[in-house]
């Protein structure tokens, strides 16, 4: 008998490492035959998404209750908290699986957001609640297994991210983006690509980039490409390139996938001066992309980059940040060998191999 | 570049290089002693003083309330549990229908008028660059970066001379004695 495997995200939304990582899953678990019924259901998500999810309060209506429902299986994916969800999993039957994504430290937004910060924490709480009913959990990497047994659990297994960090490549680039990048940016380009949140620090990154720019290499662009979800937060980084007179950095917000693409393209060096990582795609298809990479050893990034990345020691040093980017721009020798190790390293994490091991994991409880 | 020779870099020995090189170059002065907590401390500034509030839900309340901003003789309902009821509503409704047109288009006008009130708070409120002390602030860190970044070109300028002087020395010490 098939069983009924749903999974379950607070938001969604095009584009977002979560969202992507459900719909390959979903994709995955309907190769299984022994997985029925598999829909991935959202508390909130964008319009744009309507065909793919269903929203939360239609699970009753859309999943009715059978003899069998304590044998099926709920997949949540956690990386944020949200009431109504917990609420939502404390009364369902089902085996719960919990594939954790991290919840980022809240102490880092408290100044811009109180009220993301309480969600963030109450994401914690809310998880650790949940403990008892759980079934089995995964984490996608080492760094987010040892956060989530921090929170109580055991035997957490690391499940790679199903991740197709390759896709972009296979897009067209945006000819107007292209176009801008390749007739009005002028000189190598430094690429960040990721929301521009505290944990993430951009304000560092914008110093290394001011470093630079001053006492090594002054014509370098540095383009960083995210959604700002803090207003506050991306106001007092606009400041900052204002107020340092930086004209080559460049705040690009949220982009489509075919201008992401010719970003990625253009960029000579991906950089993140990131503290706080469960995963980070973006090293990876910057790898994809042949970019080489630098970044802070913090977080999962060293699991992720393993040895393909320019990886400085975690303190907030903009100093040293500056000069391995003038090294890298300056070295082309250096550059072609972290492209050549980043795409050894991609290989590692071929989404086919990824949706293997969770199915691998999926497979005991069905 | 062949994978092998990929392999050969030491990416390790490349990080020592660098902090080496960090090392000489704040030893020469090239980077100026407090450049990282000067940075530091001019964010910590902006984030105090200068970042905007965040009006994303006042402005998500105000488009909600546009939708139940919409009055009209329509939304007034007729309905009725007694017998016939629903029929007298009706005929009352009918009767004083252009009175009650006539406030419902009086509540329409005060609403749209408050709503924009409303609109017009928080496109205030959202400039802070318009509030004359933010500015002063503003310029006063202007001020504040030109000031450092004269300080270190002569910090530059001291450290280049100190290199020449030392280099005269050099040339001056290799000079054979004179016979």
């Amino acid at each position: 008998m098939s069983r009924r495997v749903h999974q379950v995200v607070v938001s969604a939304s095009a584009g977002d490492a979560v969202t992507n990582e459900a719909l390959a899953m979903r994709s995955a678990l309907r190769t299984l035959g022994a997985v029925g019924e598999c829909e991935i259901f959202a508390r909130y998500h964008e319009p744009a998404l309507a065909g793919e999810v269903v929203p939360l309060d239609e699970y009753a209506r859309r999943s009715p209750p059978t003899a069998a429902a304590g044998e099926d299986v709920l997949v949540v994916h956690a990386s944020i908290g949200e009431p109504a969800v917990a609420e939502f999993l404390a009364g369902r039957p089902e085996r719960i699986v919990v594939v954790y994504h991290n919840i980022s430290p809240s102490e880092s937004f408290r100044p811009y957001d109180p009220a993301f910060a309480d969600l963030l924490d109450g994401g914690r709480r809310e998880l650790a609640e949940l403990r008892p009913r759980v079934a089995m959990a995964l984490a996608d990497s080492a760094f987010n297994a040892a956060d989530l047994e921090s929170m109580g659990y055991h035997d957490v297994r690391v499940s790679p991210l199903v991740v197709d960090a390759a896709a972009l490549t296979r897009i067209e680039p945006d000819p107007g983006t292209a176009h801008h990048l390749a007739e009005v940016v002028e000189g190598p380009v430094l690429l960040h690509v990721g929301q521009l949140l505290p944990h993430k620090r951009p304000d560092l990154l914008v110093q290394a980039y001011h470093v630079l720019t001053t006492y090594l290499e002054p014509e370098v662009r540095l383009v960083l490409v995210g959604p700002g979800r803090l207003p506050r937060y991306r106001a007092a980084v606009q400041h900052y390139v204002h107020e340092l007179s930086l004209p080559g950095a460049w705040l690009a917000g949220p982009v489509s996938d075919a201008a992401l693409a010719a970003f990625y393209r253009r960029a000579d060096v991906f950089v993140t001066a990131s503290g706080h990582e469960g995963f980070c795609v973006p090293v990876l298809e910057a790898m994809a992309f042949g970019v080489p990479v630098v970044a802070r050893a913090c977080g999962a990034i060293p699991e992720t980059a393993g040895d393909a990345a320019l990886l400085l020691p975690p303190g907030d040093d903009p100093v040293l940040l500056a000069e391995a980017l003038a090294t890298l721009l300056d070295d082309a020798d250096l550059r072609a060998s972290l492209a050549a190790r980043g795409r050894e390293r991609l290989d590692d994490f071929d989404p086919a191999r990824s949706a293997a091991v969770f199915l691998g994991h999926v497979a005991e409880l069905v | 570049m062949a994978d092998d020779a990929a392999r050969d870099v030491d990416l390790d020995e490349v990080i020592a290089r660098m902090q080496a090189r960090v090392a000489e170059r704040r030893r020469s002065g090239a980077y100026p002693e407090g450049l990282e907590s000067d940075l530091e401390e001019h964010f910590r500034r902006i984030v105090a003083h200068r970042a905007s509030p965040d009006f994303t839900d006042v402005r998500a309340r105000i488009a909600a309330l546009d939708g139940r901003s919409r009055f009209g003789l329509d939304r007034i309902p007729a309905t009725s549990q007694r017998p016939g009821g629903q029929a007298l509503h009706a005929a009352v409704a009918k009767v004083v229908a252009r009175q009650t047109a006539g406030v419902l288009d009086q509540v329409q006008e005060y609403a749209d008028g408050v709503r924009d009130v409303l609109v017009g708070i928080v496109a205030a409120l959202e400039d802070p660059e318009g509030h004359v002390h933010a500015d002063l602030v503003g310029q006063l860190d202007a001020v504040l970066e030109r000031l450092t970044a004269a300080e270190r070109r002569a910090v530059a300028a001291e450290a280049a001379l100190a290199a020449l002087a030392g280099r005269v020395e050099a040339m001056e010490a290799a000079v054979p004695p004179a016979p």
